[in-house]
């Protein structure tokens, strides 16, 4: 690459940070992140890009990119832009797998109604944070998580529910689950040994493993991409969203595969998800689920299990959010809040003396906005009464 | 007849009147019960619309919803309120009001003498946080604090118990401040038929 071109891209990041300095954040480690940027940024500023060898110009490439991709998501990060009801709820239950402080949720809003995803192009590049430390003396001791939902659906609590399996995919990628699994399924279904009904099982959820090939190919091409990982990835993250949200995300899964009946290059069949996550939350006998508990286990030492209270209360059906009172029960308000929404709307009706029709536009402002403002009390109480004390 | 700090208590204890969170108790007082400022606004920003358009009279409709910005804050963060600046803001606080109690709103008097002004009142009934409009009279702008108690409400029993759902509404349970609906009241549409009838149309 010549010089003049990494000029330019450097360029346009100047011209991004003119606006993107003055951010306010949600929280003060995002403050402490942008304060990094601002540091490096004003190193590069005084280089010579001109005298750069290739090697220094492509460092500086991958470098500079890594600036824009954290502004990328710490603008849609400020106080302004932020659903932090949603994300202080996300990192409760981030802190069931690690320590919350090492982390910091970010979001962007994209225009995509259904751009739900995880992006870990910042989290795990141990290179680009290893460049920035030797050449700027900046170390990043926080990272960042960086989850992408629909700018139109950033205050639907029920569309919400998804994110618990966007976090799935950061615990995966952070522990390296999916690697392990796919290992030991393909040793146990190459070894032979499986009972019949262990074997129908992988099966059922992994259908291609019934033929041999596949099955030998995929144990000397494992790529975290390949669909047999990425199947395995998609199952995990259900998983680790159902001890959350229960079956809620399955209500939404279904919305948006249209209950895709194939399994495609990405993603298995819903209904084999949503066969998966029930098994699960019923406790049914399953030779795979047990798999997947184990392993997790072992690389986590966290248990997989219901982590949420269910919400005992009628509360939404009276107009009047949820009285919270511990952070388990911050993902029981969204199954609360979809059994509501499931339900004919009778109760919400009659309980209030509603004499005239909810329009189904109206029940969804009024569920989102109970949702919010639950999950606003709950944060407001908290800090409330943690600097009372101090 | 007005509501004693002991009427008040007894409603919120039977679950009759419904105030969340309440992060202190002496926030109900003899007669008042104070209010804190939450964390959303709407602030009017210039737009393509050349006036907040409280008609149906114009061919060209101009939202009155692309004539407000909507900012966030954290408890404890400051907004600054600046002169001749309406704000629309909420309380901190959901409510939910007994079907035979209206409340009377007005700025706590420390505010009042920094020169902004208030008086709304809310009927039987309503449920959500309270939707307030700021406005800065006074010549310099005012750094108002997000969770400070700035606003009270003092309750009163109608004489009979009323139905606030008994007709459609437009604010129900709202939690962040909402742009007016003005557009949306029948008797403009009345006007405007009048008006095109009066213009030909």
């Amino acid at each position: 690459m010549q010089p003049k071109l990494l000029e330019l891209q450097f360029s346009q990041l100047q011209s991004e940070w003119s606006k993107a300095k003055y951010n306010n954040y949600s929280d003060l480690r995002k403050k402490e992140y942008h304060t990094k940027l601002a540091i490096i940024i004003s190193a590069l500023e005084k280089e010579n890009f001109q005298s750069f060898d290739d090697t220094e110009i492509t460092q500086r490439f991958h470098i500079i990119s890594f600036l824009f991709k954290s502004l990328e998501f710490l603008n849609n990060s400020t106080t302004s832009t932020i659903p932090f009801e949603i994300v202080y709820v996300l990192s409760e239950a981030l802190k069931d797998w690690s320590s919350a402080d090492e982390y910091i949720i970010v979001t962007s809003l994209i225009n995509d109604l259904n751009g739900f995803s995880f992006d870990n192009s910042l989290m795990f590049n141990g290179f680009i944070y290893k460049d920035i430390e030797l050449l700027y003396g900046v170390n990043f001791d926080k990272r960042l998580v960086q989850i992408n939902l629909p700018l139109s659906l950033s205050r639907d609590y029920l569309a919400n529910v998804v994110l618990y399996h966007e976090l799935g995919h950061f615990i995966d990628r952070k522990y390296e689950i999916t690697r392990v699994i796919y290992i030991e399924i393909l040793d146990l279904v190459a070894s032979g040994n499986l009972k019949l009904h262990e074997q129908e099982e992988i099966f059922k959820y992994f259908p291609y493993l019934s033929d041999i090939n596949p099955v030998n190919w995929l144990k000397d091409n494992y790529y975290p991409f390949n669909y047999f990982s990425n199947h395995i990835a998609e199952y995990f993250c259900d998983l680790f969203a159902s001890q959350y949200i229960k079956d809620c995300s399955n209500q939404y899964l279904n919305y948006i595969t249209l209950n895709q009946k194939n399994y495609s290059n990405t993603h298995p069949s819903t209904p084999n998800r949503i066969d998966f996550v029930e098994v699960f939350l019923k406790g049914t006998p399953s030779f795979l689920i047990n798999q997947y508990k184990e392993i997790i286990f072992k690389i986590t030492r966290v248990n997989v299990e219901r982590k949420e209270k269910e919400v005992d209360s009628k509360n939404f059906e009276s107009l009047i959010p949820v009285e919270i009172q511990e952070s388990k029960e911050l993902h029981g308000l969204f199954i609360y809040g979809w059994n509501v929404w499931l339900d004919d709307w009778d109760n919400i009706k009659s309980q209030s003396n509603i004499g005239f029709d909810l329009s189904q536009v109206k029940v969804y402002e009024i569920l989102n906005n109970l949702i919010e403002k639950s999950i606003g009390n709950f944060i407001v109480r908290t800090e409330w009464e943690l600097a009372k004390k101090s | 007849m007005i509501l004693s700090k002991e009427e008040i208590n007894k409603l919120i204890a039977d679950k009759e009147f419904v105030i969340s969170p309440l992060l202190e108790i002496d926030q109900i007082g003899e007669l008042t019960i104070d209010f804190r400022l939450g964390y959303n606004f709407l602030v009017t920003i210039h737009s393509n619309n050349p006036f907040l358009d409280a008609s149906l009279n114009n061919d060209d409709k101009f939202p009155l919803k692309s004539s407000f910005q909507e900012t966030r804050r954290l408890l404890g963060d400051t907004f600054l309120l600046h002169p001749n600046q309406t704000v629309l803001a909420s309380s901190l606080e959901y409510i939910k009001l007994p079907q035979n109690v209206y409340a009377v709103l007005s700025m706590r008097s420390s505010y009042l003498r920094m020169g902004i002004s208030l008086s709304a009142i809310i009927q039987p009934g309503y449920c959500g946080c309270i939707s307030i409009e700021l406005a800065n009279l006074n010549t310099i702008p005012i750094n108002l604090t997000v969770g400070a108690a700035i606003f009270q409400a003092r309750l009163y029993y109608t004489n009979a118990v009323t139905n606030y759902f008994a007709k459609k509404r437009k604010y129900i349970c709202q939690v962040r401040p909402v742009a007016s609906n003005v557009n949306e009241d029948n008797d403009l549409k009345e006007l405007n038929k009048i008006w095109e009838s009066n213009n030909y149309k």
